[in-house]
């Protein structure tokens, strides 16, 4: 799994983002990732034999040559992920809809922070889209019902999936974030809306960063009940960038990176990401996780490494005169 | 009595765990876990108490006189300096 | 099955059945209350319309908290007062100013040693250490040496420890670093925006505190522990208690909002401040509650949290040791002067090297202050959430039903919760709105709708 981000502009402003950051540091110029850029990265995707494009931003989708890339990448025979926040212009929306429905899904941030004005435009590429896309979500406050969602989901026939993201922290910087201490109440709200979800035949899938323990153990079997697909993961997602760089992910982008070279392949890209993550994996989100259960056998990750890193405090450098 | 002298270089991290404390080295890509006293110490160290108040306090909690907590305190830091997340500062 | 302690409140044109011990609430008619009401009668039968409420009933076992009995074993926590003193000068304050005892650490060792032996005698392998004053961090050192002293004492028994501190936030912000890595749970007095802080809650010269006390709560919010931001309203900030809710939600991450009407002293006499209206001081509380819940903080009113059941107000009836900087242990953490005026002890013994030293007897007459020994609370609704309050502050030797303002406070933010747990704002809101329910509420001497029921029926 590799994430091409074609696009450093977006046409949301969604406070949770973990990518802004980042992107505005980009220099204008590589406002969006060149073709040669990207066809080095198919090159990666076909020597790691991935069968898969995941179009990421900003918004994948305001890239002047995003029709070329979905076809670039369909006559690879790789099928096309897209993340966006659901205002695609038509031309990008074309070339999805021309794209076989079960070798194309775009993930659609249906929270995302977009104008007024958006929203009738927005609403008409979810009812174009129809099967091809999936409801995402990124929880950034312990309440957030889903009906809504629900309603969205079964109006435009989409997939009856909901990709559940929380919203991480990035290293660094202040984005608006859940603090591990709210997911406890995240995890109840989680369990409520699940019996709605579960009922409208939906299931849920939960991204990166969620923890075991933020669940007890009734909640656990209930969501279970209820189609809630749980992991508990935090590693390397790969963040190809524009300028050949690739990231471990947005939330730790100022510390872990490699650059692509011509005979990369995904396996060694991933090895030295995790190697350079790697010493400060020893614990979790938690003073807690140290001596977990959960952790020791593998069923909790310990939580989003920048969540972990955040925990972390600068040694203070002294003499100690004894 | 007087023990040796110790420098706590920069660029470190440290958090403080259920029981330990983890210090993180990132250039050297190395970490320390501290546990039970070398905790304490440590913890004492990072709020810059000075000396005679690092021994009174470090001495009250391990139950020990302020002479064999020097002691501790020394043995503490030689181990911290072996595993580069301190220097003896006199030689 | 069973069913114990089921209770009606009117509430307007409705009633709010409720049934504590079952975890059971409803909203009927008056006739499907009259149903209800008869179906408890012998030979009453069930109408259809109250099955649904009498099979939730009935399906339940009902929790009943159980009395704590038999020799001391485990201690609600151990308390540990490092000094009475205190930096701020609260204008509703009556604790006593000038110089204080600060605890020597031979004290707070002792204690933790005894707490900790008492623990692993019984075979129980968690606890729970809380820090009051004054301001126990007017003491950093003790607190300091007792959470490391404690934490080393423990891990050799394999016993898990909870520390809380009760703060006013006014220290150096290293200091609040350090209690947000060290401390679990702070529970922060912080009385709202900085008019209302800075009046209320200044620095004993005077100084304002809403800039300190902020920064702190702050740390504490990013930092790795539990923050309960408590508020203490009167008058003086009842009326910008929702901009504070507001203020709270926009910038911290408390995990709740405890929201306790200022009690008049004589200090807060002297200072012109007067406790808020009881109908003002409910429906800010149930306003702010409202929003807070917004982002799912509890908002928390002491004697009417629905959520928890409880038979002792305070840790007053629960076993709690708490060492003052004497080395006194008490079952109370206010200052002795405070029970000794109303003809109270509430001395359990002292602590020593050897041990706590606690007579024969003395831990038995705590336990006695339970809701099941107070008259006035025998036939209420609310006895399993607010089980008397404190006894410094409310009688509770009248007979049952004499309800005070003390019990109107509690039981409409009591029916008031409930209503909202089942939906009904609109119907609650028009209730709070109207002046008379709150004579209404303590009209009726008892709330019972089986009086003298204590057996299976049905």
């Amino acid at each position: 799994m590799a994430n091409l981000i074609i696009s450093n502009v977006c046409s949301a402003n969604c406070e949770f983002c973990f990518a802004s950051s980042f992107l505005k540091k980009q220099d204008d110029h590589e406002k969006f990732m060149c073709l040669d850029t990207f066809m080095e990265y198919i090159g990666l995707l076909d020597r790691s034999a991935i069968d898969e494009v995941r179009l990421l931003g900003g918004e994948p989708t305001l890239h002047p040559l995003f029709a070329d890339f979905v076809r670039i990448g369909q006559a690879a025979g790789k099928r096309i992920t897209v993340f966006s926040n659901g205002l695609i212009n038509e031309p990008a929306l074309e070339a999805l809809m021309d794209c076989p429905p079960d070798r194309c899904a775009v993930i659609i941030n249906m929270n995302a922070r977009i104008k007024k004005s958006q929203r009738e435009r927005k609403a008409y590429v979810l009812h174009q889209l129809g099967e091809r896309s999936i409801a995402g979500i990124t929880v950034d406050s312990p309440v957030f019902p889903l009906d809504p969602l629900i309603q969205s989901i079964l109006r435009n026939r989409m997939r009856k999936v909901i990709r559940m993201g929380l919203a991480l922290p990035v290293y660094g910087t202040r984005n608006h974030n859940l603090h591990p201490k709210q997911y406890p109440a995240v995890a109840k709200a989680i369990v409520s809306e699940s019996y709605k979800t579960a009922a409208a035949g939906i299931r849920i899938e939960p991204d990166c960063g969620f923890v075991r323990c933020m669940f007890s153990d009734e909640e656990f079997k209930a969501l279970n009940r209820n189609g809630f697909c749980f992991g508990s993961y935090c590693s390397p997602i790969m963040d190809c960038c524009s300028n050949g760089e690739i990231l471990h992910c947005f939330a730790l982008s100022d510390l872990f990176s490699v650059r692509l070279e011509a005979d990369s392949e995904t396996d060694s890209i991933r090895k030295e990401l995790t190697r350079q993550a790697s010493v400060w994996r020893f614990g979790g989100i938690y003073p807690e996780c140290e001596d977990c259960f959960f952790r020791r056998n593998e069923e909790c990750c310990g939580g989003c490494l920048a969540a972990v890193m955040n925990r972390f405090l600068p040694v203070k450098a002294m003499s100690v005169c004894l | 009595m007087n023990g040796r002298n110790y420098r706590i270089p920069s660029g470190l991290f440290w958090v403080n765990n259920r029981d330990s404390v983890t210090v993180v080295d990132p250039a050297r890509a190395v970490c320390e876990k501290l546990a039970d006293e070398k905790a304490v110490l440590w913890r004492l160290l990072q709020q810059e108490l000075p000396r005679d108040e690092l021994i009174r306090l470090y001495a009250a909690i391990r139950s020990v006189s302020e002479t064999d907590a020097l002691l501790e305190i020394n043995q503490t830091l030689a181990g911290l300096a072996a595993a580069g997340f301190a220097e003896a500062a006199d030689g | 099955m069973s069913a114990e302690d089921i209770f009606a409140i009117p509430v307007a044109d409705r009633v709010l059945i409720y049934a504590p011990l079952h975890a059971v609430s409803a909203l009927v008619n008056r006739a499907a209350y009259e149903e209800f009401r008869t179906s408890f009668a012998p030979g009453g039968r069930n109408a259809a319309c109250v099955v649904p409420i009498l099979s939730a009933i009935y399906g339940t076992v009902p929790f009943r908290p159980e009395k704590r009995t038999g020799p001391l074993k485990e201690p609600l926590f151990l308390g540990i007062l490092p000094t009475r003193g205190c930096g701020m000068g609260c204008r509703y304050c009556d604790f006593p100013g000038g110089n204080h005892q600060v605890m020597p650490l031979s004290v707070a060792k002792n204690a933790v040693d005894a707490y900790l032996m008492l623990l692993s005698d019984h075979s129980i392998d968690h606890g729970a250490i809380h820090f009051f004053g004054g301001e126990p961090f007017d003491a950093p050192d003790v607190v300091q040496f007792t959470v490391e002293y404690a934490r080393l004492a423990a891990n050799s028994k394999k016993i898990d420890l909870h520390f809380e501190a009760v703060t006013n936030g006014l220290y150096p912000k290293s200091t609040a670093a350090w209690i947000s890595q060290n401390i679990d749970s702070v529970v922060l007095s912080f009385d709202g925006l900085p008019a209302a802080q800075n009046t209320l809650r200044p620095y004993r010269n005077g100084t304002p505190s809403f800039d300190t006390v902020f920064a702190n709560a702050v740390i504490f919010s990013r930092g790795g522990c539990d923050l309960v931001i408590r508020s203490c309203i009167s008058q003086t900030n009842i009326e910008t208690l929702a901009d504070w809710a507001g203020f709270i939600l926009e910038n911290l991450d408390p995990s709740a909002v405890c929201l306790e009407p200022m009690i008049e002293t004589p200090v807060s006499r002297a200072n012109n401040l007067s406790a808020a209206g009881i109908r003002d001081f409910v429906r800010g509380f149930v306003s702010a509650a409202d929003l807070l819940s917004q982002n799912a903080v509890p908002a928390v009113y002491s004697t009417a949290e629905t959520r928890l059941l409880k038979t002792a107000a305070c840790p007053l009836g629960q076993d709690a040791l708490i060492v003052t900087p004497e080395g006194n242990v008490n079952a109370c953490y206010q200052v002795e002067r405070q029970w000794v005026a109303l003809g109270l002890d509430f001395r359990l013994g002292r602590v020593t090297e050897d041990g706590f030293g606690i007579p024969a007897g003395r831990v038995e007459e705590m336990r006695k202050h339970h809701v099941d020994e107070k008259p006035l609370c025998s036939n209420c609704f609310c006895r399993y959430h607010c089980a008397g309050g404190c006894p410094l502050v409310h009688p509770t030797g009248s007979p049952a039903g004499q309800y005070d303002e003390y019990c109107m406070q509690t039981r409409m933010i009591t029916a008031a919760s409930l209503l909202t747990e089942l939906g009904q704002v609109e119907l609650r809101d028009r209730w709070l709105t109207d002046d008379s329910s709150f004579a209404g509420i303590i009209a009726s001497p008892t709330d019972r709708v089986n009086p003298g029921f204590n057996g299976s029926a049905g």
